[in-house]
């Protein structure tokens, strides 16, 4: 009995006294919480802070800000700068009391104007912030900087397969299957698989067809990786951030019970009218294939955007996720763009 | 799933939440003194090193105070015997990347006893709080003031249902092991509910 209590208590005390490292080198491995608006949020830091330059990133829908921490994330850009992964209001281990909120976009976009002042108040108003977002992220992101005087505390805005147009979503994923799938047959690539996507896809009517749209999307994902036309991006590590370092039932009851996209789809929540109201150095960035959010969308966009200062660069053996499937050229345009902004 | 999604359609968003789980701790508050509960005298005590999402380690300490025991035949024809308690359970676990747990339970087990020493057991601790910990974290106010929070973290209404099975010590029957799965549901938790599933392994040991 009294060795077995000698045993849990040595456990209790080497667990109490485990804390965030922080090297004196400017290496910097940091959990810190914002409180705002009744959520708790974490965002994790990782990288070099001797670079005084922020990346924060805003995951996707039914993601997590870890899901990004690996490869090129942990080996380029944590070396020359400080990467935010944040976890947003309702999602993955955000917690807190709080009523579903009337404009759930405007509430969330606030967080991250929150988190913004956050960093500038602990890291120093001489630092460089640059906003990152993907997919459901991208609009966040968007709406983010339309908020007033938020542009001004930042150097740069990097859009990744950002859907910034519900309405319009559903016409442009029709329109990309059917355009990928004309290219695929043209490459005598799968024909008839591809030309039972293209006829059904001509079938469906964007007005009220969106959850078969959605699923021939689906399908026509999975074909364009077995077509090995673009790798597949499910690593090992990527399976260590979503069930060991993140906690996989907070992540996916948060998702379950807290579904932003559904919110900017019953509003019909579009960007496209207010791009004209950025003005900052902005990088979009878009796969192909991306049957999600379509590459069409994104330049709809980015015609919409008021930055002289812009870049789209466009992936061609990628779908959703340029920086796991193309994370070479997607580092180096980053990177680039940083650089010459910060 | 479904009473989930029939409570998130009745009870979240909207201050009935809240109001309806203070009340239920009002009510438990008030009824417990004059149970039965607070007057059962603890005989055994359990330690368990408890696994929040399997190996977010902890470590669990529970107090069990045994009733008078039933005894049933079972299908074979043996008898087995059937041992009710109350419990009392305080817990913590590290989610090292996240955040900190300490939990307090009470409610009352059962255990299903065979004749060759193993043992099922199921637990319903219908009172239960929770208090998260969390790294550094600065509030930022409506007017962009920011501030450094103290103790930072949240309290949660946390009641707790276990599974489990185990087996007693041949050499001493007052001894045993133990494995179970555990749930905690915290609530309110961001618009609803957030259930944490725990394993826990460990051995009771009787109290003199």
């Amino acid at each position: 009995m009294k060795n077995s209590l000698r045993i849990w208590i040595a456990c209790l005390a080497g667990i109490l006294l485990s804390c965030n490292p922080e090297s004196p080198s400017g290496e910097i491995h940091k959990t810190l919480y914002l409180r705002h608006a009744g959520a708790d949020m974490p965002a994790y830091l990782h990288g070099n802070a001797d670079s005084k330059t922020f990346l924060v990133v805003l995951h996707g829908a039914g993601s997590f800000g870890l899901a990004f921490r690996d490869g090129m994330f942990i080996s380029d850009l944590e070396e020359n700068y400080v990467v935010v992964y944040f976890d947003q209001r309702g999602q993955s281990m955000a917690q807190g009391h709080y009523n579903t909120p009337e404009d759930l976009i405007d509430l969330m976009a606030s967080d991250v104007e929150a988190l913004l002042k956050l960093l500038k108040h602990t890291y120093g108003e001489d630092i460089s912030l640059f906003l990152m977002g993907h997919s459901w992220g991208g609009l966040l992101s968007g709406a983010t900087l339309l908020r007033p005087g938020v542009q001004a505390s930042l150097k740069g805005w990097i859009n990744v397969s950002g859907l910034m147009d519900l309405p319009g979503a559903s016409l442009a994923r029709k329109d990309i299957i059917q355009t990928i799938a004309e290219e695929q047959i043209a490459l005598d690539i799968s024909v008839e698989a591809w030309q039972q996507i293209r006829d059904e896809a001509i079938g469906l009517n964007p007005e009220s067809d969106d959850t078969e749209i959605l699923k021939l999307a689906a399908r026509s994902m999975s074909q364009l990786i077995a077509d090995e036309t673009v790798r597949r991006t499910v690593s090992s590590e990527k399976l260590y951030r979503a069930l060991i370092d993140n906690n996989p039932v907070n992540w996916q009851v948060s998702w379950f019970f807290n579904q932003p996209v559904a919110y900017a789809k019953e509003v019909d929540y579009s960007l496209l009218g207010s791009l004209s109201q950025i003005s900052l150095p902005s990088l979009f960035m878009y796969g192909k294939y991306d049957v999600s959010v379509p590459v069409t969308a994104g330049e709809l966009a980015y015609l919409n955007l008021g930055s002289q200062e812009r870049k789209f660069v466009r992936f061609d053996a990628s779908i959703h996720h340029p920086h796991d499937t193309e994370p070479i050229k997607f580092s180096e345009e980053l990177r680039l763009f940083i650089n010459s902004y910060r | 799933m479904l009473i989930f999604v029939f409570m998130k359609r009745y009870f979240s968003s909207s201050p009935i939440s809240h109001g309806f789980i203070y009340v239920l701790l009002l009510c438990a508050a008030c009824a417990l003194p004059r149970s039965s509960f607070c007057q059962s005298r603890p005989s055994g005590l359990e330690l368990a090193y408890l696994g929040n999402n399997i190996w977010n380690p902890g470590l669990k300490i529970s107090l069990n105070a045994e009733l008078p025991p039933d005894s049933l035949k079972t299908a074979k024809g043996n008898r087995k015997s059937l041992q009710k308690s109350h419990r009392l359970d305080v817990g913590f676990f590290a989610d090292p990347g996240a955040y900190r747990g300490l939990f307090v339970n009470a409610g009352w087990q059962r255990k299903a006893i065979y004749p060759n020493r193993y043992f099922i057991s199921w637990t319903a601790n219908p009172l239960g709080l929770f208090r998260s910990f969390l790294h550094d974290t600065y509030a930022v106010s409506p007017a962009g003031e920011i501030s450094r929070v103290f103790l930072p973290g949240r309290l949660y209404f946390a009641p707790s249902f276990q599974a489990g099975l185990g087996r007693i010590s041949k050499k001493d029957p007052g001894r045993s092991y133990f494995a179970r799965l555990n749930m905690i549901i915290l609530m309110p938790y961001n618009t609803f509910v957030m259930p944490l599933l725990q394993v826990e392994v460990g051995c009771a040991f009787p109290l003199k």
